[in-house]
């Protein structure tokens, strides 16, 4: 059974930058990527391209279909990049496009599908050459929230049903409920934490609700915790505590 | 590959226009070149027209010229008599030639002259549009075009040297706008040029089944100071000193042409690639090597090439047929040859134009596919 891992964290906090480096699209400064037991920050750039067709299927927020190729073309295009045999691949794609409901479409040109279909595409997409690791930037960010929930199902069931690991780089906390584990990422620190309910309580300085659970800054105070949604606001309430305790 | 390749070809079918519009440009590029060239190549083949019509089997003129175009011989008429009377020689024509500029109206031209020995000799016009044969020493028989360019009529005079000669007769066939032939009876042309008792050339028709080249030979042999060429010598040398005259400006002509049709197959490469550079991204993001790109690019450019190539030998051939109307004294000249010699050219063009989009295209980040947008 595939694992559901969400990275987190507000906007330009780096989650797409990390999702690139895991997906081999950039080169990471230190430390290791490891797909399948291999560290791909040690594979020569000529040896990436191989490694992101055979072990890792990528959905984006903005669907990135290929304009010019049908459903079935698009769906069929990163197997045509290996050398297996097209009998197999044409069977699979053929499951594929059952599966995700896409069989009246399968002549279709992107600019004819919907949101949700394009999405479906762009996962079947992913799937058709049996990747060990499927990497989704904000694959909801795009949907109305009916196609947002079935999308989600879908990768769902990519991970319970074909034991692939999912990494979800998201926004959005209904996610959170198929979530396996949940990464927060900020200030450039990754906090690994279970997907739990929220405990939003008030920043006593600004007012701003603040996630307990997630928030970076904390004052003990006369026996109470008190979470902020910024450094500053921690920094104030440090200068002059009276001020914001009742 | 197979995917990667339709998804070239289905990328230039879609961008119809732009397609279009870049095709246009690199097949007016194509056209500029051959334009020139069939035209260079139609006024080459009229400058050896003449002699080619007349095709006699062996050519005698004086020692050391060894063909017609912007050429001068002098040889004695008894040396065209002695070749008369040696054995296997059929018939021995001569005339009087000389290129010089002719004064048609307010017009100069340069020109060459026949001067005849006989109105209708076998050195004569091969076909006559209007008019008659020369019957008397004042007339002149020009190439029909000019009654067209300049308006020339029956009647008119033209000035050749110090005298003037009235237009008798329209020849056909013998026009082209280096040296267009004209036709006068040989006494009054050798009393302008004090050459009284000499010809330039000799037509020398072989019997059958004669020796030709035992013939030359012989001529050759038995009378000093001239010399004898066959038929396809001849041509050969009037033809490579017609095309010498314009290599260089139809080297210089193909290089600016393709120079320019490989800027605008590599803008119209480069412009589909930086349109297309997310999808690009996303191809390799999902795990495209470079060089399948390249391949792509490559043959989107040879092909754009080669159909912008075919667009421009279409309209050569209808520019060769609209020529006669517009400017009839532009001779337009499709050969195969013509039509084929540059096509290794437009793969070199096609392959150097993509080569810029290529590098952009291997330097292009994959991680580009995360942008929104």
């Amino acid at each position: 059974m595939g694992e559901i891992l969400l990275i987190m964290g507000p906007s330009g906090s780096g989650k797409t930058t990390f999702l690139s480096m895991l997906g081999g699209l950039l080169s990471a400064d230190e430390g290791e990527v490891l797909i399948d037991g291999v560290d791909i920050t040690q594979l020569k750039p000529s040896q990436l391209p191989d490694i992101r067709a055979k072990t890792i299927g990528f959905i984006f927020q903005s669907f990135n279909l290929l304009d010019a190729l049908t459903v079935e073309e698009n769906i069929l295009f990163p197997a045509s990049l290996l050398d297996e045999k097209t009998d197999s691949v044409r069977q699979r794609c053929g499951e594929l496009i059952r599966k995700l409901g896409l069989q009246d479409r399968r002549k279709a040109l992107p600019q004819t599908l919907s949101g949700g279909e394009k999405q479906r595409v762009a996962i079947a997409r992913a799937l058709i050459n049996q990747p060990k690791v499927i990497l989704a930037d904000e694959p909801t960010g795009n949907l109305d929230s009916q196609s947002g929930q079935e999308v989600m199902m879908l990768l769902h069931d990519v991970a319970r049903d074909q034991g692939v690991a999912v990494l979800i780089v998201t926004h959005d906390p209904r996610v959170e409920d198929i979530a396996d584990r949940i990464l927060w990422l900020e200030d450039g620190k990754i906090i690994d934490r279970k997907a739990e309910s929220h405990q939003w309580i008030k920043d006593p300085v600004c007012g701003m609700r603040v996630d307990e659970w997630r928030a970076l800054h904390f004052v003990d105070y006369q026996k109470s915790r008190y979470a902020f949604c910024s450094r500053r606001c921690r920094e104030r309430f440090v200068e002059n505590p009276e001020k914001y305790v009742e | 590959m197979k995917m990667i390749l339709r998804w070239g070809y289905k990328t230039l079918t879609m961008q119809k226009a732009a397609t279009l519009a870049s095709m246009v440009g690199i097949a007016f590029s194509f056209l500029l070149a051959l334009f020139f060239a069939a035209v260079w190549q139609g006024e080459t083949q009229q400058i050896v027209a003449y002699p080619n019509k007349m095709n006699p089997d062996l050519w005698v003129m004086q020692d050391g010229v060894s063909n017609m175009h912007m050429a001068s011989s002098f040889v004695w008429d008894w040396k065209g008599e002695a070749i008369a009377k040696m054995a296997g020689v059929e018939q021995v024509t001569g005339f009087l030639y000389l290129n010089t500029v002719i004064q048609v109206q307010d017009n100069k031209l340069f020109g060459f002259v026949v001067g005849l020995s006989d109105g209708k000799d076998r050195a004569g016009p091969w076909a006559l549009s209007d008019g008659r044969h020369l019957e008397n020493p004042d007339e002149i028989i020009v190439p029909d075009t000019l009654s067209s360019v300049f308006g020339l009529a029956q009647g008119d005079t033209v000035r050749i040297v110090d005298k003037g000669y009235r237009v008798v007769g329209f020849s056909k066939g013998t026009y082209s706008s280096a040296n267009p032939v004209f036709f006068v009876l040989k006494d009054r042309l050798q009393a302008s040029l004090s050459s009284d008792g000499t010809l330039s050339y000799y037509l020398v028709d072989t019997e059958p089944d004669v020796d030709i080249k035992a013939l030359q030979q012989k001529i050759m042999t038995e009378i000093d100071n001239i010399n004898v060429v066959t038929q396809a010598e001849f041509i050969a040398n009037d033809y490579e000193m017609a095309t010498q005259m314009g290599a260089e400006t139809i080297l210089i002509m193909t290089l600016i042409c393709s120079t320019l049709a490989a800027l605008i197959i590599g803008y119209a490469c480069y412009s589909l690639a930086i349109k297309k550079r997310k999808e690009l991204a996303i191809i390799k993001a999902v795990g495209a090597r470079d060089y399948q790109l390249v391949i792509v690019v490559l043959l989107q450019s040879i092909a754009v090439t080669l159909l912008a190539y075919l667009l421009a030998i279409n309209f050569l051939v209808l520019l060769s047929v609209a020529m006669p109307l517009i400017a009839p004294q532009i001779t337009v000249a499709l050969t195969p040859s013509l039509i084929l010699k540059p096509v290794p050219l437009a793969f070199v063009i096609a392959v150097i134009g993509s080569v810029y989009p290529a590098i952009k295209l291997i330097s292009l980040d994959p991680a580009l596919a995360y942008k929104n947008g």
